[in-house]
């Protein structure tokens, strides 16, 4: 399995592992009446899977699209990564049809209607005309269905903002002044069924910004003194748990603090990326940044590669998640002791590994077949193709020289 | 929208023999804070208003849901007091939608006790946990002004709406309204994980056919503990 693994100098096996822990957990909190579902990271920390999914997506396209847009100019960059936001749309839609399907047809199985009500497909029944097509301009989402849009919507808008990353100061600041002033005026995109979105993508977009810049623009040395910020990563995951097993379970001796930080503390919300699990996340970050170097030893070891392979190929892993997701909860609903639990989860990481592992050999193939073969000499005319690359002077990026004419005449610039 | 008032509805009479006995849990019936102007209404001797605001689970079963089977419960240990049931409420209804309902409830009679079952819609419908807060506050606070005590209840235990949805700043945001002076909260989320851990009562792991039974015997212990539960906040 470890040879089906993606790795180059440049690459991050740590992204691609907490990548893939973030779609485990996603699959096993999911699930009705999964165990692991109690024992993710939702359980110990402030922040969940979600924040890691959506840093690591930023960083992603930080790396990937950043790439193309510095190789091939800014516009070519910008439509490979909407051309990827049409991928997850379709995706997404594929989805929405696969859910429905399934979701409807348990219920009435099972004969447990309200699971309509809970999951929002009641509308679907109520007003179908009206519904296919909320869901097409992504104002209908149903529960579980939530995530997809608001990865599309921060890939479009990383189109639109991607020449920013060559300044990242500026564009950490835009995207921290567009955090606090959505927040502050309570703006969201909107939904059909409900106030807004489930992640409005305003407030979250700053996540996937600071995933990006540290992708594109990583900084050369941490933050100086290192032990402070050890201090204070470990005090916020420290204050995550107090309030998890404290003010949470123990709402009277909330009621002992000052009435404004009781209110703050109780109602940490996920739709804004509320300040706390912000800074879980962060916290989570500095630390795991600390503690696991990129060149670490077990990352590249065979335990760890179903979750770096899954992380690899995130897209037919995620879908692939939510299609068998079902399957596991039907299992779960005929019983859920110990063999059960074992057989759904063991089955899921198996089969999603192996999903990973046939878009792994499936890509490389690809790449194999269109990689030019350099033992076959090419008589090379006196005049041809030249192309230059990395010119990033006037902001747009690459010149492309066609034609042997010189470098910036005829390119794009 | 549904209501359904009872005026002089009495249920002094014996309580229907029960196929099974409903499983008891001390933790969960016993209130934080005791209820007050429920007891002073009781000792003065005239007739009791009793309030349900609710979405499907407290309107759905009619007759036979939780609310009857609470009064009734009450009326077999308080043989002298005299219970009308009011409950409104209806599928999908937010605490917000309900909102009205109760200020023009409260200002038609004095109800000494109010049940208020809420969170699920909010939760589905990805309300925010604050708005909810807010609205259950302005209730609790009008409710307390009126002397009248408010029992908070929460979503129902059900794995799939825990899956599918993020219910946990509901649930705190519902306890943080059953903070306020003359507001308890009725943990039945709590309630009923313990009986589906146990075995003895879990409808998501009820065959179809008898769906109906577990659904009516929910409803009958949810109002019996719901009954130990005001008991014990007027110290009976």
């Amino acid at each position: 399995m470890t040879t089906l693994i993606r790795s180059s100098g440049s690459r991050d096996l740590r992204v691609d592992f907490f990548r893939g822990l973030a779609l485990w957990w996603i699959y096993t909190d999911h699930i009705p009446g999964d165990v692991l579902g109690n024992y993710s990271l939702q359980s110990v920390a402030l922040c969940d899977a979600a924040e890691i999914f959506v840093l690591l997506a930023g960083f992603g396209a930080g790396k990937a699209y950043a790439a193309v847009m510095d190789r091939d100019g800014y516009l070519y960059g910008a439509a490979d990564a909407m051309k990827r936001a049409w991928t997850l749309y379709i995706a997404h839609i594929f989805l929405f049809v696969v859910y429905a399907a399934q979701v409807s047809y348990g219920a009435t199985l099972l004969n447990h209607l309200n699971y309509l009500d809970e999951s929002r497909l009641n509308v679907l029944a109520d007003q179908p005309y009206e519904a296919l097509m909320q869901a097409l301009t992504l104002r209908y989402q149903p529960s579980l269905l939530n995530i997809l849009p608001l990865y599309i919507v921060l890939l479009a808008l990383f189109a639109v903002a991607m020449p920013l990353l060559r300044r990242p100061k500026l564009l950490l600041g835009l995207s921290l002044a567009t955090y606090v002033g959505v927040r502050a005026v309570g703006f969201n995109l909107p939904s059909w069924t409900d106030d807004g979105w489930f992640f409005n993508p305003f407030t979250w977009q700053l996540l996937f910004v600071i995933g990006a810049i540290l992708a594109y623009a990583p900084p050369r040395r941490l933050p100086v003194p290192t032990a402070l910020f050890d201090g204070l990563a470990v005090a916020a995951l420290a204050g995550g748990l107090v309030v998890i097993f404290g003010v949470w379970q123990y709402p009277r001796f909330a009621a002992a603090l000052p009435w404004r930080v009781t209110h703050a503390l109780l109602s940490i919300d996920k739709t804004n990326l509320d300040p706390p699990r912000l800074i879980s996340i962060l916290a989570l970050l500095w630390l795991t940044v600390r503690l696991v170097p990129a060149d670490a030893r077990w990352l590249q070891s065979r335990w760890a590669s179903p979750l770096v392979l899954m992380g690899q190929h995130s897209l037919p892993v995620f879908c692939f998640g939510i299609f068998i997701g079902f399957f596991g909860r039907m299992a779960l609903e005929t019983g859920d002791a110990a063999p059960m639990q074992v057989l759904v989860n063991l089955g899921g990481i198996a089969s999603m590994t192996a999903v990973a592992g046939l878009a792994a050999w499936y890509g490389e193939r690809g790449r194999a077949r269109s990689r030019p073969r350099p033992t076959v000499p090419l008589p090379v005319p006196a005049r041809t193709v030249t192309q230059v690359s990395h010119d990033v002077v006037g902001g747009f990026g690459a010149a492309r020289a066609v034609g042997g004419a010189p470098a910036g005449g005829m390119g794009r610039a | 929208m549904l209501s359904a008032a009872h005026p002089r509805a009495a249920w002094a009479g014996p309580e229907g023999a029960l196929p099974v006995v409903c499983p008891s849990s001390a933790d969960v019936e016993t209130p934080d804070q005791p209820l007050d102007h429920l007891a002073a209404a009781i000792r003065s001797g005239e007739p009791l208003d009793v309030l349900a605001l609710g979405s499907a689970n407290t309107v759905a079963s009619g007759r036979a849901g939780y609310p009857y089977a609470m009064v009734q419960a009450l009326a077999a240990a308080l043989p002298h007091t005299t219970f009308r049931l009011t409950i409104q409420g209806g599928r999908g209804l937010t605490a917000g939608d309900l909102l009205d309902d109760l200020r023009a409830a409260l200002k038609r009679q004095h109800i000494p006790l109010v049940i208020w079952q809420t969170g699920t819609v909010e939760a589905v419908r990805g309300i925010r946990p604050e708005e909810l807060r807010d609205v259950l506050e302005e209730g609790a606070s009008m409710i307390d002004a009126q002397r009248g005590n408010l029992v908070l209840m929460d979503p129902q235990f059900s794995r799939f709406l825990r899956a599918n949805t993020d219910i946990d700043p509901y649930e705190r945001a519902i306890a943080a309204a059953a903070e306020l002076p003359g507001a308890d909260l009725f943990r039945r989320f709590d309630l009923m994980h313990g009986w589906a851990e146990d075995g003895t009562l879990d409808l998501e792991r009820t065959a179809a056919a008898d769906q109906p039974a577990v659904v009516s015997l929910l409803n009958r212990c949810i109002g019996r503990a719901l009954a130990r539960f005001v008991l014990n906040g007027i110290g009976r």
